[in-house]
């Protein structure tokens, strides 16, 4: 009988456990503003003072657009994110957020932060995006807002997912980039988003030296930079090489053109990367390309073997000096996105480098390419 | 009431006067009782039985007929040697005379002998065999139980004709006793499960059972429970597939279900079809099943739990999604949901209880009509519509009524916990059932075998289904006498054409 009594008490316990905690705070969806964008400038007021400018969903049966857009001010950006609740009858939640857009001028004063933030809450997805804006985030934001079409948060979120997914880009997901970011050998990497022709759109890749924006690189470099990083599969790339070689080959020559030029499908593209000397910091890298020639701007009239052996070398030579004009443009804005540091961290006696160092020795460095070019398939043409 | 019976003095001999107001005094508000008084040079019989209970026919073709025309005198044993008829005893107290009239025998009684003679000639009102209602298949025999004890043993005795099968009489009901079946294989069952399940029965105290339903919650290991220990069928063939397993089934007069025990959890997921099928397809519905309960439990404890709580875990088109169509109900999702819920369970009840052909208009009527009403009017989002139709068809693919009811019921806890707790709340009811899962038995064994206590071997059995070569040995988990079924066929095996 005690332990009756014993056990009604303790199922009486549990079952006021449950409606006690009817007092937790819910999340009602249509109640609240999901907040799926934010950009981040620095205030023209006040050097200390952020803008954040946010962009969310909300449900409201009288509001013709899902998409909302609110600014607010604030010291930290939780506090502008607060001030630009005042100015919306919805509560916003951080939960969706895929995408943060940094101001080009806030870049430039460093991203360190304002990252914090972001990894604080566990409750912000890990793969959301970060990003760097040609002008002011304000600016690029705001013409979602014009745009009524389009959805902006969205829009860019898959512009920039589009790239990564097709072997463009490295991965510049939060999870890639707080890694590099702490990595001393290695320097972030982000998209550059910016206006063109009233457009959208990606144009570039923005380096960092540390959390500070340096300089650009277009996006024939950043895959150039993929390409160092990962494998790469299906990618189109296009090529101009010397038209002089070839000029045998070509079916109808015409004049008073130097170039030929030439598309590409990379089907499998690796690359390896190795230290040779670690005094002179000198590098070795192999890279291979199995590619598909889709179209050329002229044609030739005798495809032979011969012809594919030149063509491979003219293409080898051409990977070659391109890398080695991205290597120069790296090494001038002394940001480092190809990991080369970590290499060296990897091989160095005691293991331990700080970015400071690195960023000292890495304009120095040098970099022996190899680049093996098999053409596969050349394509039915008759 | 029965125990008194011992008590009477001697009735025999008695004047066939004395008989028939002793009787109709016994049958006193009983127009029914039919006695008739025959008389045949000086000599006197009675005839006496109640109308409804005996073939009219048989009584006057071969009873009356030889009595009337036979030669001989009255005598108890001349008038056995005269009826052509097999089951006739001599019975010489009043109680016994009582209690068997009411099951259709016929008595005579001469004047002045020691005993009356008794003759069975009862007419059993019974339907013919029907196609099973509740469990219905596609492929394999479809005949279902009947009320009539005699049929039912009829129909197992089809399956197995073996002196081997054993089907142990026991009354059961102190005030109605009624007749139940007791049905296993000697050199298969489980010794201990035999005795358990007989003792169970035997020392069961209840002045009458209405059903065999109602005999499985008066013997089962616990009553506080959701779940059914034992499994119901009203498939000869599910009885007969649990029996030559060395499991024990259990009939009972005047009962159209047959209860199998002991039953594990996934017993009741398994259908005989599982067996006619291929094993692919097989073992293919055997997980649709198993995916299906986790559907109706889970889906719509999670829809709240997301909406209420966790929007970080929905897809960003289907929080857009989600969110335009909520936006216009007025009700947190909790809410909104026990509202449909309710009425998807209001629908059901409403179908099960109509007749069949009225029962499918309101199905339909209730789904469509009332469904897209409901989100017009601002009820409901559509994409919970979606859900609970889901999670509701996903409870009818459960072989098992009562299984299939008792899942439909845990849904709603669960809700509420999700509504409540969020995902915390369901991780909390999902640990709850588990552990409630793991501490029922049924007829002593582990209920959630063979996941716990794990039984490697009996896995292919209870949760997929192999190639009829890998599958011969019967369920460790039951302990039947006899673990294997068959040895692994070689014969298939080619050879060679000329041998």
């Amino acid at each position: 009988m005690v332990v009756e009594i014993y056990r009604i008490k303790f199922v009486f316990v549990l079952i006021s456990f449950v409606f006690l905690a009817a007092c937790m705070q819910t999340k009602i969806i249509e109640q609240h503003a999901i907040i799926n964008t934010y950009g981040i400038d620095i205030s023209e007021e006040s050097e200390n003072l952020i803008e954040t400018v946010i962009l969310s969903y909300i449900f409201d049966e009288q509001a013709e657009n899902v998409t909302t857009i609110n600014y607010g001010k604030g010291k930290t950006i939780k506090e502008a994110n607060q001030n630009a609740e005042k100015k919306s009858s919805f509560t916003f939640l951080p939960g969706q957020i895929r995408l943060v857009l940094y101001g080009k001028e806030t870049a430039e004063k460093g991203f360190k932060n304002y990252l914090n933030v972001l990894i604080r809450d566990a409750r912000l997805s890990d793969m959301m995006y970060l990003a760097v804006s040609e002008t002011t985030a304000k600016d690029i934001l705001l013409l979602g807002q014009e745009n009524a079409d389009i959805d902006m948060g969205q829009y860019m979120e898959k512009l920039i997912e589009k790239e990564i997914k097709g072997d463009s880009i490295p991965n510049v997901s939060l999870h890639e980039l707080t890694h590099t970011y702490e990595d001393p050998g290695k320097d972030p990497i982000m998209p550059l988003i910016s206006l063109t022709d009233n457009k959208i759109a990606i144009t570039g890749m923005a380096l960092f030296q540390n959390d500070k924006y340096v300089g650009k690189i277009s996006m024939e470099d950043a895959f150039l930079v993929n390409l160092f990083q990962n494998k790469v599969h299906d990618r189109q790339i296009h090529l101009s090489i010397s038209r002089e070689p070839f000029l045998k080959y070509l079916s109808a020559p015409q004049a008073n053109r130097d170039q030929l030029h030439l598309s590409f499908l990379i089907i499998d593209g690796e690359s390896k990367t190795r230290l040779t000397d670690i005094k002179e910091l000198s590098y070795r890298t192999d890279v291979n390309l199995k590619v598909i020639l889709n179209e050329t701007s002229e044609t030739f009239k005798d495809e032979n073997e011969q012809f594919a052996n030149l063509l491979e070398k003219e293409v080898e030579e051409e990977v070659k000096r391109q890398y080695k004009k991205l290597l120069a443009t790296l090494q001038n804005a002394n940001s480092d996105p190809l990991g080369l540091g970590s290499i060296y961290r990897a091989h160095k006696k005691n293991g331990k480098l700080t970015a400071k160092e690195w960023h000292q020795k890495f304009p120095e460095t040098t970099i022996n390419l190899n680049v093996d070019v098999k053409l596969i398939n050349t394509g039915i043409k008759q | 009431m029965r125990k008194g019976k011992n008590k009477s003095s001697k009735l025999f001999p008695i004047s066939v006067d004395k008989l028939k107001t002793l009787m109709e005094s016994k049958f006193e508000n009983n127009p029914d009782l039919s006695f008739t008084i025959f008389e045949k040079s000086e000599a006197r019989i009675a005839v006496f039985y109640i109308s409804y209970l005996v073939e009219p026919e048989m009584v006057e073709q071969f009873m009356l007929k030889p009595l009337l025309d036979g030669k001989s005198k009255w005598t108890n044993q001349s008038i056995l040697n005269e009826i052509p008829l097999r089951s006739g005893s001599k019975i010489e107290k009043l109680e016994e005379i009582l209690d068997k009239i009411l099951i259709g025998e016929v008595y005579i009684y001469v004047e002045n002998e020691d005993a009356a003679l008794s003759y069975l000639l009862d007419k059993k009102e019974k339907r013919d065999l029907t196609q099973a209602e509740t469990e219905s298949l596609v492929l394999g025999p479809k005949v279902a139980f009947t009320e009539s004890m005699i049929t039912n043993l009829n129909i197992v005795r089809w399956s197995i004709r073996s002196t081997d099968l054993v089907l142990e009489k026991i009354m059961i009901g102190e005030r109605f006793p009624r007749e139940a079946r007791l049905v296993y294989v000697k050199s298969l069952a489980d010794e201990t499960d035999i005795n358990t399940m007989r003792q169970r029965l035997k020392e069961l105290e209840v002045d009458q059972i209405e059903d065999s339903s109602v005999l499985m919650q008066y013997i089962e290991d616990s009553s506080l429970t959701i779940f059914p220990q034992f499994y119901l069928t009203e498939l000869p063939d599910r009885f007969v597939y649990a029996i030559d397993k060395g499991r024990i089934g259990l009939l009972v007069e005047n009962s159209p279900t047959a209860t199998i025990a002991p039953s594990s959890f996934f017993s009741f997921f398994e259908s005989t079809e599982d067996l006619y099928m291929r094993w692919h397809a097989g073992t293919f519905l055997r997980s649709v099943r198993f995916i299906a309960i986790f559907l109706s439990i889970f889906l719509t404890p999670l829809y709240v739990a997301a909406t209420t709580f966790h929007y970080e875990i929905i897809p960003i088109k289907e929080l857009l999604t989600i969110g335009n169509s909520r936006a216009i109900v007025p009700f947190p999702p909790i809410i909104e949901v026990l509202i449909l819920e309710f009425f998807i369970e209001l629908l059901r009840e409403a179908g099960a209880r109509l007749p069949t052909k009225i029962g499918q208009t309101i199905g339909i009527v209730g789904g469509i009509v009332i469904g897209t009403a409901a989100v017009q009017a601002g009820i409901t989002s559509n994409f919970l519509i979606i859900l609970v139709a889901i999670s509701a068809l996903a409870s009818f693919t459960i072989p098992n009524y009562l299984m299939s009811t008792a899942i439909r019921i845990i849904r709603f806890p669960m809700i509420i916990l999700g509504g409540l707790l969020g995902l915390i709340g369901i991780m909390f009811g999902t640990c709850f059932l588990l552990i409630h899962l793991l501490k029922i038995k049924s007829l002593g064994r582990p209920y959630l075998t063979p996941i716990y206590p794990f039984r490697w071997e009996d896995l292919n059995k209870a949760l997929f289904r192999l190639p009829i070569a890998y599958q011969s040995k019967r369920f460790y988990s039951y302990q039947p006498k006899d673990i294997k079924r068959y040895k692994k066929n070689k014969a298939k095996t080619k050879k060679d054409i000329d041998e």
